[in-house]
């Protein structure tokens, strides 16, 4: 075999060329025919003969030229094949090979495959060749080859066999085609994807791709953890907790008219968080340009939006500071007027109100300053140990049962259990009743119900089941309507009521913070209103001593 | 003889510095810490003037002040509004109706000198 592969490299130059030896065979064949004939067969006239040895020159010329045709066949398409080709027999030795293998390996006839391909001395693992000579099937894989310039080939290896006579495997053939540049381009495409799923997994941001039935198809990696959305979820589901598409939909508008819109929106996570967003929709275009998904892309501006409705607040806090005050100064320069008026009439009663008047209002800054102080960042909680809240819910109402005294408002205490001691700051506490009873004051007298001839304040303190205090504050005035109870901790500044400072329930959250626990109240219009702050007893081991 | 002067507000201080202002200006003053007894005594004192302080509990401002305008013995008594609000807007809104609007709306906190200015011109003094 290996010799008629090498000679056929060599094609036969005419039928009777080449070789001697077969230009005499073929020669000496048609003699020795038209001897045979003359002398067997005297009977058959010589032109009878003279044909028989022409047929018998033709026919074996023709067969002859064909089986030449196919051995120039073969090593016409073998060099010219776009491949690196190689003929192996049953040893894995390459016994023939085409143009291209050569220029990429030199000649290596009688080597070992392995040896040429890989520099290796033993077969591969998964060698197709082999496979091949087993099955007589023709098999392909990818493979890794160094070329004579040691530069790692990546190819594409296909194995099949030839027969022999006896429809034996006598040996393979092994094409490998170069995939190296498709490869590059392949890593190349993989690290780029891999590239923008990291963008896409790690931008700050949300990103969606919805579809045109405003599925969700694809997530980034925060969307997923704040929504737990599911691909084929609907996205007004997902981030908004819907039933149904919001009204004005800016995927739709994006699929409509293939535009990009913008526009802020609030979202609802998962775990019932909301989150303030600027959403911008994109199209994406199949290759006809028309928009097949739209990408939603959410900027988180929460914090944007908490620090706007501070300094809106701020704005507005300021203002009413600047009228409380306005009006403090009021009663002083009142208060001042009259006890200047009793003393030039010489009026001792006129003098004493005058001067009512003054301390009333000095308090009142004094008292404002104090909340004020509490709402900044200055002063210190001094926290105590063994502190009884009792004490204090005691202080408080003594304190506002005075202020009351003569108006038809009842105060009254509510206690659980004996008295328990902890770790509070007890001014804070002192500071956060008041300001409770004080709003809880102005509630009863702003009770526009005339059918109500009396109202009842219940300063309560309890311990709940977890050893926490629970500090209440109940009256049954006038109620907070409900338009106003959403804002409750954000309107703080009243300008009406002579009890409340304005940032009294400020001050409430912010030493209800301090003690590691929390404020809420419940309010029915024209029934009365609760504040409750729970202390929880854990949270006070972690205060921190100052 | 004095002409006389009712004063409705339900802060203590506005009432005993008002009262004292006017007394002192020449005036006889009387003083009602909420609209329900402002009402009443509108009517009984007969005043030349009620200054009316418009937030306030009970009967709200705006209701004592219907009441003032549409009952026929106090409906003729000019009255001065005096409100913690900077814009009278901001309190009546349209809720006024037919009502003729107040004489006078002062803005708190006051300024004696031009308060009792005002009045006086509302009185024609």
């Amino acid at each position: 075999m290996k010799d008629a592969l090498q000679n056929n490299r060599r094609p036969v130059a005419t039928i009777t060329g080449g070789r001697p030896a077969g230009r005499i065979a073929y020669f000496a064949g048609a003699v020795a025919l038209s001897v045979g004939l003359t002398v067997l067969a005297p009977h058959i006239p010589p032109l009878a003969i003279g044909l028989a040895v022409a047929a018998y020159l033709s026919v074996l010329a023709l067969v002859l030229f064909r089986t030449r045709r196919r051995i120039f066949t073969y090593a016409r398409w073998r060099d010219v094949m776009p491949c690196l080709l190689s003929v192996q027999d049953r040893d894995l030795r390459i016994i023939d090979t085409n143009d291209r293998f050569r220029s990429s390996f030199g000649n290596r006839e009688g080597e070992h495959c392995y040896r040429v391909y890989k520099n290796s001395e033993a077969p591969c693992p998964e060698c197709p060749v082999l496979r091949t000579f087993q099955d007589g099937q023709v098999h392909t894989s990818e493979e890794t080859v160094l070329d004579r310039a040691g530069e790692i080939e990546h190819v594409v290896v296909t194995s099949a066999p030839l027969l022999d006579d006896r429809g034996q495997v006598s040996a393979v053939v092994e094409m490998s085609t170069s995939i190296t540049d498709l490869k590059t381009l392949q890593d190349e495409l993989e690290q780029t994807h891999r590239d923008y799923k990291r963008l896409f997994d790690q931008v700050p941001c949300y990103i969606s791709v919805i579809n045109r039935d405003l599925q969700l198809v694809q997530s980034n990696a925060l969307y997923r953890r704040d929504f737990h959305a599911n691909g084929g979820s609907f996205c007004y589901e997902i981030c908004k907790q819907r039933k149904s598409p919001c009204p004005d939909c800016l995927v739709r508008e994006t699929f409509n008219d293939g535009l990009l819109h913008t526009r802020e929106e609030r979202l609802t996570t998962h775990d019932n968080r909301h989150v303030d967003v600027v959403v911008h929709t994109v199209p994406i275009r199949d290759a006809g340009g028309e928009t097949t998904a739209v990408v939603e892309m959410f900027t988180d501006i929460t914090e944007v939006k908490r620090l706007q409705k501070q300094l809106t607040l701020m704005g507005r806090a300021v203002t009413g500071m600047a009228h409380r005050i306005k009006n403090i100064l009021m009663g002083l320069e009142g208060g001042i007027f009259v006890v200047n008026t009793g003393m030039e009439e010489d009026d001792k009663a006129q003098v004493t109100e005058g001067w009512e008047m003054v301390e009333r209002n000095v308090n009142r800054v004094s008292t404002l300053v104090k909340d004020l102080l509490y709402c900044s960042k200055e002063r210190i909680p001094k926290f105590q140990d063994g502190v009884c809240p009792h004490d204090i819910l005691r202080d408080v109402h003594k304190l506002y049962s005075k202020r009351t005294a003569g108006e038809a408002i009842s105060l009254r205490i509510e206690v659980n259990g004996p008295p328990h001691r902890g770790r509070f700051d007890p001014e804070g506490i002192h500071s956060l009743l008041c300001n409770l009873v004080g709003n809880a004051i102005d509630g009863c007298r702003f009770d526009p119900d005339e059918n109500k001839t009396s109202h009842t304040i219940t300063l309560r303190c309890l311990q709940n089941e977890r050893g926490g205090t629970v500090l209440e504050v109940e009256d049954d005035g006038v109620g907070i309507p409900e338009e106003l109870s959403e804002k409750v901790f954000e309107d703080f500044f009243s300008t009406k009521g002579t009890e409340g400072t304005g940032v009294g329930l400020l001050v409430v959250q912010k030493v209800a913070q301090e003690h590691g626990g929390n404020v809420s109240f419940n309010s029915s219009p024209g029934k009365g209103t609760v504040f409750r702050v729970t202390i929880p007893v854990v949270a006070q081991d972690l205060i921190p001593t100052h | 003889m004095a002409k006389k002067i009712l004063i409705i507000d339900d802060e203590k201080d506005m009432l005993v510095y008002l009262g004292t202002l006017f007394r002192k200006a020449g005036y006889e003053a009387e003083t009602a810490p909420n609209g329900e007894q402002g009402l009443a005594l509108a009517k009984s004192f007969g005043p030349d003037l009620i200054t009316l302080d418009v937030m306030m509990p009970k009967k709200s401002g705006l209701k004592a002040y219907t009441e003032l305008r549409t009952s026929p013995d106090t409906k003729a008594i000019p009255i001065i509004v005096l409100t913690g609000l900077s814009k009278q807007e901001d309190f009546f809104g349209d809720n006024l109706g037919d009502l003729p609007r107040p004489e006078a709306i002062v803005e708190k906190p006051i300024d004696r000198d031009d308060f009792l200015k005002k009045a006086r011109q509302v009185m024609g003094d």
